[in-house]
This record gives structure tokens, sequence and C-alpha cells, in this order.
């Protein structure tokens, strides 16, 4: 998968699934972030839905939801800092020709959006896998 | 079967040079474990392969579903964590490794990795010099030389990206100038131990450093590639949309030439193994070695939006085809066909197309 097709594929998947990047801006204390990229022929999204003290975390395996629990809402909010500076960061931009592990970044706080694509592949400082491992260590292990 | 158990831990190259035979594998006349499919594998193949859910085995070993070996590398780390609550994530994934990568799978990968590229390299030289030239078949075997297999321990090996500890990818990529590595999730380790696997697998993934599309990246063209290549367009394998543009965005034509090429490589094992294994233990080994193209997201493939050919044209037209696969599985010789169909007689290769 080429990184245009990914970023259309999770335009598509996205539009129709909880836990989607929600379009407006959000009220005082609510935020979202997701995270989703392509790893061989597996496309993943992380999701996590702030609502004051409630926080829900989702992972998707293409269409399929395959986990919701609620999360611990200060290990979320490392995780959202984290996120937002890796976006505040200049990266690699994605290469059609040669990207074989793009990826899509997003971060809504309040009215505050901001959002990324990009590509790991050989751009080893973007953080994108620890972001990653982090996201799914919190959804499964820090509730 | 508790034989078969003992064989498949007993199923690995230790020890042995690439390019020598692969092991004798001791076997008995009894199944390796699951039900024979009832599908025609001459016609439903895909079915024969994808209809069985679960784990499905083979005389050297299983292939179980992405998912449960996704689960498998997660439970291992929630052990480690419950265990160690105070760990800081590089330590726990340095015992999550440890638990994973453990000498015994990674030497068998690395021992398929080595024999996968042995039997790409001798692919090459024995094509006909009008298919490659000298210069050229020391060019792509240059180029499979070195791709380096990445695999941890250490856990830093995958400092930059350390979710694979817990996800099935297994993938090639140019990391910067000359420098090409394969890089091996975790639950892939946790989900396959079939040598057969492992080995279209890391053939697959090897290929990539040759395709198509990598060459034109060094900007270099093969005219046997040309030829190939049109094959499979031919064919329809490769997908003819609207707006195809060779190499650009959502062009099929990297991944088919890699299961094409990874067929060349699991053919001969299995080949080899053809006169060891009984018919049964044979057509699980067959299974197993594309047993995981059925787990492409579908997602993808719904939205027409993978570089991948479907799981069926994979499984049926790439593999299916090939002539040692359809003399394994029974399968009468592709027939040649008169006038106009000239040309969708046989399988793709390398010289079909050229001049007499």
């Amino acid at each position: 998968m080429k990184a245009r097709s990914f970023f259309l594929a999770l335009a598509l998947i996205a539009c129709s699934s909880p836990g989607s990047t929600p379009k407006g801006g959000l009220a005082p204390g609510s935020s979202h972030l997701e995270l989703s990229y392509l790893l061989g022929h597996d496309l993943y999204r992380f999701s996590f839905q702030a609502d004051q003290d409630l926080v829900v975390a989702r992972k998707f395996l293409g269409h399929d939801q395959v986990l919701e629990a609620q999360v611990d809402r200060s290990k979320y909010l490392e995780l959202l800092q984290r996120a937002s500076d890796i976006l505040g960061k200049a990266r690699k931009p994605a290469n059609d020709a040669t990207c074989r592990a793009p990826f899509t970044l997003s971060v809504q706080d309040g009215q505050s959006r901001l959002h990324s694509t990009g590509c790991r592949q050989g751009d080893e400082g973007t953080g994108i896998g620890k972001l990653a491992r982090d996201a799914e260590v919190l959804m499964y292990f820090k509730k | 079967m508790a034989g078969l158990g003992l064989a498949a831990h007993h199923f690995l190259w230790d020890g042995r040079r690439p390019g020598q035979v692969p092991p004798r594998v001791p076997t008995t006349r009894s199944p390796a474990s699951t039900v024979e499919s009832p599908q025609d594998p001459c016609h439903q193949l895909y079915r024969m392969i994808c209809q069985q859910s679960g784990t499905t085995r083979d005389p050297s070993g299983t292939v179980r579903t992405d998912r449960d070996g996704e689960q498998a590398a997660l439970d291992a780390y929630r052990g480690i964590l419950e265990e160690h609550p105070g760990l800081e994530p590089e330590q726990a994934e340095e015992q999550l490794v440890d638990a994973i990568y453990t000498p015994r799978r990674t030497q068998r990968v690395r021992s398929a990795f080595d024999w996968a590229k042995d039997q790409l390299e001798k692919f090459i030289d024995r094509q006909p010099e009008p298919v490659f030239s000298a210069r050229e078949k020391r060019l792509l075997k240059g180029q499979l030389h070195h791709v380096e297999l990445q695999l941890p321990p250490p856990a830093s090996n995958y400092e930059d990206e350390p979710d694979l500890f817990t996800k099935n990818g297994a993938y090639y990529e140019r990391v910067d100038e000359g420098r090409m590595r394969i890089r091996i999730g975790g639950a892939y380790l946790l989900s396959t131990d079939s040598w057969f696997n492992l080995v279209f697998t890391l053939a697959h993934e090897l290929a990539h450093s040759i395709d198509p599309c990598e060459l034109r990246a060094l900007h270099l063209s093969l005219p046997a590639y040309d030829r190939l290549g049109a094959c499979l367009m031919q064919q329809r394998v490769v997908e003819l949309g609207r707006e195809r543009h060779e190499c650009a965005d959502n062009d099929q034509l990297s991944e088919a030439f890699a299961d094409w090429m990874a067929v060349q490589v699991v053919a001969k094992g299995l080949k080899h193994f053809s006169t060891e294994f009984d018919r049964t233990q044979l057509r699980h080994a067959v299974r197993n070695s594309v047993r995981d193209l059925c787990d492409q997201d579908e997602s993808l493939e719904e939205l027409d939006l993978t570089q991948h050919p479907s799981p069926e044209v994979r499984i049926e037209a790439i593999f299916g085809s090939h002539p040692v696969i359809r003399e394994i599985l029974g399968c009468p010789k592709l027939i040649p066909l008169p006038g106009p169909l000239l040309g969708l007689d046989r399988a793709c290769d390398f010289s079909k197309g050229m001049n007499p």
C-alpha cells in the first residue's frame, strides 16, 4: 500500500466507524487522539476519546474493532502530550513511490486540532513506533 | 501424531549451510493433524487453503491466524507486566523479546532466510543467457546479498518500532542508500513455525529487494521483467486499473512479482519433500506455505486500495499455477491453447513472450 491509498482508505474506514475523528470543535475538557498505520498487510488504528474524566480507547484492525476499554485519564493525557509533541516536529513526508509504512496521526483538544501524515520507514526520529507501543500498552494493561 | 509433534521440533536447519538440501524430516504415515478439506484443489485451491479456520499443521510446524499471534504476544506482555509491575517499557520489552525471539525461533527464521536467499540466487543463475545477462545476474544477486535480516535480541534493534513485538508484520524496507533490511514482528514468530510458511514469507520479502519497482527506484530496468510483468497483466494477476501507472500508487506489480518469486522458492522445498511426505502431509505443507495470505485485511481489499492482489488471485493464479504445485496437488498441467488465447496456457515466467 502506498501512502496516498493508505490515507484515502483510512478516511473511508474512519468515516463510518466508532472512535473516528470528530468533525467540529470539542467541548472544553474533551479531546481525541487517533493514530493509524499500515504494517505488512494489516491496517491498525488506535483511537482515544476523552470526555471529562471518561477516556475510552479503541483498537481497530481494518474494519474490525478488536478492543474497547476505559483507560486511565492521567496516562492518556501523557500520551496526548507526546502525540502533540510529535505533531509539532517536522518529519520526512510520505513519498508515494517508496513508502511502505505510512501513518497518520491526529490530535484534537478542545478547539485546537493538529493532523499529520508521514512515513515510518527509515525515519527513525518520528517516535510513531513508540507512540503506538505506548497506546497499546495503555489500552491493554493500564486501565 | 505424537511423533509428528516431535518431528516439528527437530525440523531445524541448525548448522547447515545455505544451499544444502532441506533436512530429512522424520515422518509417519498418519495425517499431520488437520482434517483433509473436501475441496478439489485443482479448481478450488483458495477454498481448500482458506476455508479452514484456526490452526493448520503440516509436518514441519503450524500456522495460526494473525490475530491469534497478536493475542499470544499481548498475553506474554501482560504476563511480564503483571509479574514485574514496576518495569519501564524498555525493560519490559527486553523481557518480551527474550520470551518471543528465543534462540530456537530466531535460528529457525535465519535458516529459512538463508535457504530462501540461496534458492533465489540459484533461480537467477538458472535463467538462460537470453533472459538475464551475466551482468544482470550479478546485479540481482548483489541486491539480494545485501539484504539484512534484522532480528532482536536485543530489543533495541527495533528501538524505533517497538510496536512490532506484538504485530504480525514481516516486511522489507530500504532504509537509506544501499541499506536494505527485513524485520519480523514478534506475533508472527508466535503464530507461525511451519518451515514452508517461513520460506514463502522470507522469499517474498527478499524478492522485494529485486522487484521491478525497487529496480526502477535504482534507475534500472530489465527486459525479462517487462515480459514477466506483461504476462502477469495479461493473466489479470496484476489488476489493470483505469489509470494504472507502473510502480505508482496502488500498483500491484511489485507484490505480484514478490509472490511469483516466492512460489519458485517454496516449490523447490515442496518438491524435495514430495518423496518423503505422504499425500496428506504434502497437501498440508502446500496449504501452510500460503495460509497466511488468507488473513489479508479485508477492508483494504474491499476498498480496492491494496497493492496486493486479492488472496484468491495470489493463491490460485500465482501459487496454484506453478507446475510443481500442480503436480503435487495432482492437478493436470495447464494445456496449451491455440490462436488468440496463446499466452494464457501456462504459468508466467521470465522467458514467456520472447521471440524464439
